[in-house]
């Protein structure tokens, strides 16, 4: 009955018994409730690539009796559209009518894994599109092929005679069936190869759609992971101490404890959790453990406790131009040194960047539920990765992975902040101690002050141009910290020492010779965390700052100079789009402000930014100029929804312009500034990061380019990396001294 | 046993038997069921918790339940009338939210400003300030800004 399918999809119907194991294919049943189990469809895709996930098992999609189409949604929603996105391209395959499209997040289930992140279920890098978006295209393309087969059954003709609209199949002579009517008939055993069939017409991919959680986040009723504490579940705060891995001793819990609401003060090695009936109590109560003098004593480690951002950035200037110091080779082509050294015209130059954090709105929160008799516990919570918010909380528990369910909830932002998300540990040694359920929470002033934060750098880049002002040889080092390091330790030494998110944005599209780029891993004294963008936040900064300065150096435009070294059409191409959009090369402005210009391939995508300054007058506080506008072309392949596209690159250009003009961590004696709860002297928590407002934030002008590629690429963090330092040559224009260190403000 | 503190709550009397002290936001969602309304900083200066006292805009970190005790407090559940559908529309049309978490705040507060602007219509530069003043981190601003603009019946807002 089960044969195995000629392709790597595998697929059955849902009125079989459950799981005869094939290698790729499938019979599942998903039971839904109201729904009749005769006529509840499976489709599964298998997936011949990958060693240790198996979405083979996992089940992409379940036709209704009624016709309506459910679409199981693999990643994370925290803000970037990927459950309507997703789901507009197995519905565009199927040629459903999307108003029949009802979209289900996937369940906790590693079937559901992305290969980018060894299998596990984690949504991240820019790369949900990119990974899910050909199994949920596979997955519609069978179905569709099945309910094709099921209609050619019915009216006993070829299949190859036969189309589909959205939601029915057509016969030449005018009679349809709808999905609904073939439902039952669907046999995806015998589903012919979706290659061979001509695909439906373009409907609902590249055609914008409200986005399906819109509505619900503008009534209140949508729900996020720290809206999920019943009010019989207690709720946690943590209290650190000065310096990173600071070890509590709790003389007294007395303060905190006489505070109403406060149930248990627990040390934890590391912190000390104040437990509480309600939110407002469990702030009372660590306010109160803060102001008792004596209640609590911290001892610090004393390597923590002796960090200094800006000292640290002093020695790594020093240790990037020491080439005798080697760290991991990313590229190596030709000879650059040699070619450096014999090179006339030369520029060398060293670009910093401080502590930034991902500071996502909603508090970092999980709900930890432990099952009786130790069987672990069951979690819910706002996280990138339900797999590691798992390995964690089964560490803390000091119980086995499989005994952890962790079920996500819709995230209040992430930005990279919650694929190790701080509060799934927390939550289960609290938990633990207990032997009941608690929701930890890490406010946003309590995740400035502790939580992970992406690592200062040091980018020496140098280059050679050849006697006709083009580029003969580059060398780029990049001094960091890492986060594969603190991690997944093992695994970074195994690999070299090489941390891909510290190193993304090294590699530039430039035509040029002899390459040599480095990463050396020095850790700082903080905790290192995705932010956005990641490395390229600091190497794109780097490379672009210098090109524009070889530009100068070659007596070339900045767009002609960059167009004459790639020889992409796809790269020639945005930077001609904005070109075109933002006037490039019009000529001053009459309010005297000017243009900069930057470009990078970065996610698969291709992005050239230009961003407008203009100066403030004499007096005015720093910065002393304003970015009224930015403009971006991208060519991000296919675009499945546009306008969550321009949205996102809207976004990120916001929180890159904050990272660029003013937010900032400094660290000195381990002391972070802004500090935290009860910190002397420091800057009040979140309000002193000066996180940027829609006030200050510029005008972002996306434009889409279609370059032919037809797999969609990323496009979650393209927008970042940019605008410092498109923003930084529009000053050197001005006339000002080239920026080397963010923030520039 | 704490004493009863009444209010109105989305137009019904409402008593919070919670400390006098507490944040108004915090009792809303800790003690009456409305999680609507979120919060980020607890220092008054993000907006994300943004509701209306007596019909203005309030950030409700900043109010304590005592503050509130016989005002009317209306919050993002129960923003009601013909402005709030419009925003709400032009909210989902523009593809205004992106992760949300502000969104609330960010409706209760331009739903103030909205009541202000029907009479006294504002400029490019005071839609863009007057608006951005509720933070967003994934940078929904100026699509809040085109949302509002298209409410008012304007074409260009930048």
């Amino acid at each position: 009955m089960i044969r195995r399918a000629d392709t790597s999809a595998g697929v059955a119907s849902g009125s079989a018994p459950p799981p005869a194991a094939g290698p790729r294919v499938t019979r599942r049943r998903l039971l839904l409730g109201g729904a009749s189990a005769a006529v509840v469809l499976a489709v599964g895709v298998g997936w011949r690539a990958s060693a240790a996930p198996s979405p083979e098992r996992a089940l992409w999609a379940c036709l209704l009796p009624d016709g309506r189409l459910e679409v199981i949604n693999p990643a994370i929603e925290m803000g970037q559209g990927a459950r309507t996105a997703l789901a507009r391209v197995l519905a565009q395959s199927a040629d459903v009518d999307w108003a029949q499209v009802v979209v289900r997040d996937a369940p906790y289930d590693d079937a559901y894994g992305n290969a980018r992140f060894g299998g596990r279920q984690v949504t991240a890098d820019s790369s949900a599109m990119l990974h899910y978006a050909p199994l949920l295209q596979a997955a519609g393309a069978r179905l569709r092929g099945a309910l094709l087969a099921a209609a050619a059954r019915h009216w006993r003709v070829a299949l190859a005679g036969l189309a589909t609209a959205p939601g029915r199949v057509l016969h030449p002579d005018g009679r349809r069936l709808s999905y609904a009517e073939l439902a039952a008939a669907v046999d995806l055993t015998d589903a012919p190869d979706p290659a061979g069939l001509p695909p439906p017409l373009a409907r609902w991919v590249g055609v914008d759609t409200p986005r399906l959680d819109a509505a619900d986040k503008t009534t209140g009723a949508a729900r996020y992971g720290t809206d999920l504490r019943p009010a019989d579940v207690p709720v946690a705060l943590l209290l650190r101490g000065p310096s990173p891995g600071a070890r509590p001793t709790l003389v007294s819990d007395a303060a905190a404890r006489a505070v109403p609401g406060v149930v248990a003060v627990l040390p934890l090695g590391d912190a000390v959790a104040v437990v509480a009936n309600d939110t407002w109590a469990a702030l009372q109560g660590r306010r109160a453990l803060v102001a008792a003098s004596g209640a609590l004593k911290w001892a610090e480690q004393p390597e923590a406790a002796a960090y200094d951002s800006e000292a640290t950035l002093a020695r790594w200037q020093a240790l990037v131009e020491d080439v005798g110091v080697s760290g991991h080779t990313v590229r190596r082509q030709g000879d650059a040194a040699q070619a450096l050294a014999g090179a006339g015209s030369r520029l060398a130059m060293s670009f910093l960047t401080r502590h930034v954090a991902a500071l996502p709105m909603e508090p970092l929160n999980a709900l930890v539920r432990p099952r009786l008799a130790g069987l672990g516990a069951e979690v819910s919570a706002s996280t990138q990765a339900p797999s590691l918010d798992m390995r964690a909380i089964a560490r803390a528990m000091k119980t086995a992975p499989p005994l952890i369910t962790v079920n996500r909830a819709l995230v209040g932002g992430s930005f990279g902040r919650r694929v190790d998300n701080s509060a799934a540990a927390d939550a289960a040694r609290i938990a633990k101690a207990l032997g009941g359920p608690v929701q930890a929470l890490w406010l946003p002033e309590d995740d400035l002050a502790h939580g992970l934060v992406r690592s200062i750098a040091v980018v020496r880049v140098e280059a050679a141009l050849d006697a006709q002002g083009r580029l003969a040889a580059w060398r780029h080092r990049t001094v960091a910290d890492s986060t594969i390091a603190r991690m997944f330790p093992d695994r970074f030494e195994t690999e070299g020492r090489r941390d891909q998110t510290m190193v993304d944005g090294q590699e530039h599209g430039y035509r040029c010779a002899h390459q040599q780029i480095e990463y050396l891993y020095r850790p700082t004294g903080l905790p290192n965390g995705f932010v956005r963008g990641v490395g390229a936040g600091f190497n794109t900064w780097a490379i672009e700052s210098l090109i524009d300065e070889l530009a100068v150096l070659a007596g070339q435009d900045a767009l002609a100079f960059r167009l004459a070294h790639l020889d992409d059409d796809r790269s020639r191409r945005v930077l001609d789009v904005v070109a075109q959009a933002s006037g490039w090369g019009r000529g001053p402005a009459t309010d005297g402000s000017v243009l900069g210009l930057a470009f990078m391939a970065f996610r698969g995508s291709l992005v050239a930014m230009v961003a407008q300054v203009r100066p403030l007058g004499q007096g005015a506080t720093l910065p002393d100029f304003e970015v009224p506008r930015l403009w971006a072309a991208v060519d991000c392949g296919l675009a499945v929804q546009p306008d969550l596209v321009k949205a996102q690159v809207e976004g990120a250009a916001v929180m890159g312009t904050g990272f660029a003009l003013q937010e900032v961590i400094h660290v000195r004696t381990g002391r972070r500034q802004p500090g935290g709860v009860g910190d002397a002297g420091s800057a009040a928590g979140w309000a002193g990061y000066r996180p940027i407002y829609p006030q200050q934030a510029p005008r972002v002008e996306v434009v889409l380019v279609d370059g032919g590629e037809r797999r969609p690429q990323g496009v979650g963090e393209i927008g970042l990396p940019l605008v410092a330092p498109a923003i930084a040559n529009a000053l050197v224009r001005l006339g000002r001294p080239r920026p080397t260190g963010l923030p520039l403000g | 046993m704490l004493a009863a503190i009444s209010l109105s709550l989305n137009g019904q009397p409402h008593a919070l038997a919670v400390d006098p002290a507490m944040p108004l936001v915090l009792a809303l969602r800790d003690h009456a069921g409305l999680t609507g309304t979120k919060y980020s900083c607890l220092q008054g200066a993000c907006g994300v918790c943004t509701v209306w006292l007596d019909g203005a805009p309030a950030r409700s970190c900043q109010v304590t339940v005592a503050d509130a005790a016989g005002h009317d407090v209306t919050t993002i559940e129960g923003q009601q009338g013909a402005d709030a559908d419009a925003l709400r529309q032009a909210w989902v049309a523009g593809n205004v939210p992106q992760c949300g978490w502000c969104q609330s705040g960010q409706l209760m507060h331009a739903a103030a400003l909205l009541k202000d602007w029907r009479r006294r219509p504002p400029d490019a530069r005071q839609l863009r300030d007057a608006l951005g003043a509720v933070a967003c981190r994934c940078g929904t601003g100026q699509r809040v800004v085109d949302a509002v603009a298209a409410v008012l019946g304007r074409q260009d807002p930048a």
